[in-house]
């Protein structure tokens, strides 16, 4: 488990996780668009809700992916505690970006439309992926410091063999 | 680390300004269907959406064709409450007036909701310009058409910069006022009434009038007695705070006290809020009720202080029984004189009581629906009223048809608290009853909170 969480899997699975999460939601909060007088609008709504967890969770992804890149290029790809660290730059942005969106006030049908089609169901996913990434990192953590604990003895005892 | 955080910490920034308008504004460059209804969807519409999203006036001249524009100003109007934006309405033959614009921003707002305008000062000038009043701690200066801010009252007597000219504040006034004796009196009234004539603020106008009865009534007593000039001061002082507004029932806000913690808004963000029913109204309007008896009770607790600091105030060469008895005839000429500003009730943790008491409770909650949906009524037949005239006959029409409500619409009938009359009347004998200076004022002001747009 651990292990698996320290690997590459670990981003993806809470991509998939936000993208699973908005679309569940979507489906089950079901917004009709009632107050909605643009009909056109309404349809534009109706497709943007489906697809907003999809694309939420590939853009994610594909900024882990360049962070984790970074994290190469500098040295730091095996400090263990960037790992969620990065996972949650990756997703923390939907967070604020729903949360945000859900103050504005609802004085157009587009505001309407956006809030309920967009950024209610993408709060839920958002918000149940950083919350999970958050508890799976106590995992993961412990199990970085352990393996650098380990490592610092294995050189010190290499060193006492010379 | 900190340049990280500085990096992410940006573009937050920008997204926690609001930016729902900002987004919308170049989407109409490109397309247009985000605008109104169906037959509407061109690019004047589409401005408007986005400028009434983002209540900036300023996007509205965008707009090329009056009748949008002048509709995109009276939606910013009646969503933000602020006035001044109905300056560049220009009307014309098939848009709206200025006056319809003003109506819609005076509808179901009051002046304290310019302090969310972009800029407050402008949108109080608009509000005292139109007769509301600009609002707590400010008067209407009409020589420059702005609001100034109060100044408070010096209590060294010394005459404050741009307020009125304390003409009691003279040393040599002073020197000439340092005993009193029935000319030096004759002349300390001259001047009080100089003063009072000079007055503009309203709140301070009454302390002096009510301040300068009391001395009126009050003369023959403290005939016999040392009275210095500074002790008429504190006098006078003590009569002004008692009618200062600051810590008012009428000038608590109905939006902080129904204001909801963090995990109901995130409830309501994650399920959506559920629409205002009449009984949640009604259950709004009397937890504004309880807290502001809550502040009320406070207040009587400082105006038992004051008056407590009135009897101090006289310095008596008398004897103790002399003095006490010259308190007690003080003491009962202030609460005659000043009337509500000294009355201490001492009744409100009575009228706390008789509403939480569940199986009463549900007398006041239909008490309290029974208003909104009058109010309801009212404003919709007389669109023409403001938002006092339409309170005032909704609290009439309530008191003096208690029994002809729709009594099938789920709540109790309220007939017997309104017989039972004030609290401070029934005093502990009756559980059921109201205490008229609050309740009221509670209704008043959640119905304004809980009918504002974008609820």
């Amino acid at each position: 488990m651990k292990r698996f969480l320290s690997s590459a899997w670990f981003p993806l699975l809470m991509c998939l996780v936000l993208a699973g999460v908005t679309v569940a939601a979507y489906a089950v909060l079901k917004p009709t668009g009632a107050d909605i007088n643009n009909s056109q609008l309404v349809m534009a709504l109706q497709i943007a809700g489906w697809a907003i967890g999809p694309v939420a969770g590939l853009l994610s992804f594909i900024v882990i992916c360049i962070l984790n890149l970074i994290r190469r290029i500098i040295r730091m790809r095996k400090v263990g505690w960037m790992h969620p660290v990065t996972i949650l730059l990756g997703i923390g942005f939907w967070l604020v970006v729903s949360w945000v969106l859900l103050d504005e006030p609802r004085y157009t049908d587009f505001a309407a439309g956006i809030l309920d089609f967009v950024a209610r169901p993408l709060l839920w996913g958002s918000l149940t992926a950083t919350l999970l990434t958050i508890i799976l990192a106590i995992f993961v953590i412990p199990s970085s410091s352990v393996r650098s604990t380990e490592r610092s003895e294995g050189l010190s005892s290499s060193k006492k063999k010379k | 680390m900190k340049k990280y955080f500085l990096l992410l910490a940006l573009p937050m920034t920008v997204l926690l300004t609001g930016c729902l308008g900002d987004v919308m504004d170049p989407v109409c460059e490109v397309t247009t269907f985000v605008a109104g209804g169906d037959g509407e969807n061109d690019a004047d519409h589409c401005y408007q959406t986005a400028a009434v999203q983002e209540s900036d006036p300023e996007d509205c001249s965008k707009i090329q064709f009056p009748p949008p524009r002048s509709k995109c100003h009276l939606l910013i109007a009646g969503n933000t409450g602020n006035p001044a934006v109905c300056t560049d309405v220009d009307g014309g033959m098939m848009g709206y007036s200025q006056e319809e614009c003003l109506a819609a921003a005076f509808k179901n707002h009051t002046v304290e909701d310019c302090k969310n305008a972009q800029d407050e000062a402008a949108c109080r000038a608009a509000w005292g310009k139109n007769g509301k009043g600009c609002g707590d701690g400010f008067t209407y200066n009409q020589t420059d058409n702005k609001c100034d801010v109060k100044k408070e009252e010096d209590p060294t007597g010394k005459p404050t910069s741009g307020g009125t000219d304390d003409p009691l504040a003279n040393d040599k006034v002073k020197e000439d006022l340092k005993s009193i004796g029935d000319a030096g009196w004759k002349k300390y009234l001259e001047l009080l009434e100089k003063d009072i004539d000079g007055e503009k603020d309203p709140d301070r106008l009454a302390g002096l009038q009510k301040y300068k009865e009391f001395l009126d009534k009050s003369g023959e007593k403290l005939e016999d007695v040392t009275t210095k000039f500074e002790s008429l001061q504190e006098l006078k002082k003590i009569f002004i705070d008692s009618y200062d507004p600051k810590d008012a029932i009428e000038n608590m806000s109905a939006k902080d006290i129904l204001s909801k913690g963090f995990f109901d808004r995130l409830k309501d963000k994650l399920t959506g809020e559920d629409p205002p029913t009449e009984r949640s109204k009604a259950e709004d309007a009397l937890t504004v009720y309880e807290k502001m008896l809550e502040q009320q009770g406070d207040n009587d607790f400082l105006q038992q202080g004051r008056l407590d600091r009135v009897k101090d105030t006289l310095i008596s060469k008398a004897k103790d029984e002399a003095t006490s008895k010259l308190k007690e005839g003080v003491e009962d000429i202030a609460k005659t004189v000043a009337g509500d500003a000294f009355i201490v009730v001492g009744i409100v943790d009575h009228a706390l009581t008789s509403f939480k008491d569940g199986a009463q409770k549900e007398v006041f909650v239909g008490m309290a629906a029974a208003y909104n949906r009058q109010r309801d009524d009212l404003a919709r037949n007389h669109p023409e009223w403001t938002n006092e005239q339409i309170h005032k006959a909704t609290v009439n029409g309530i008191k003096e048809n208690p029994y002809q409500d729709n009594p099938n619409l789920g709540f109790v009938k309220y007939g017997n608290l309104l017989e039972n009359g004030d609290c401070k009347d029934a005093g502990s004998g009756n559980p059921l009853c109201i205490d008229n200076r609050v309740f009221w004022t509670a209704m008043d002001k959640t119905y304004e909170e809980t009918h504002k747009p974008g609820k």
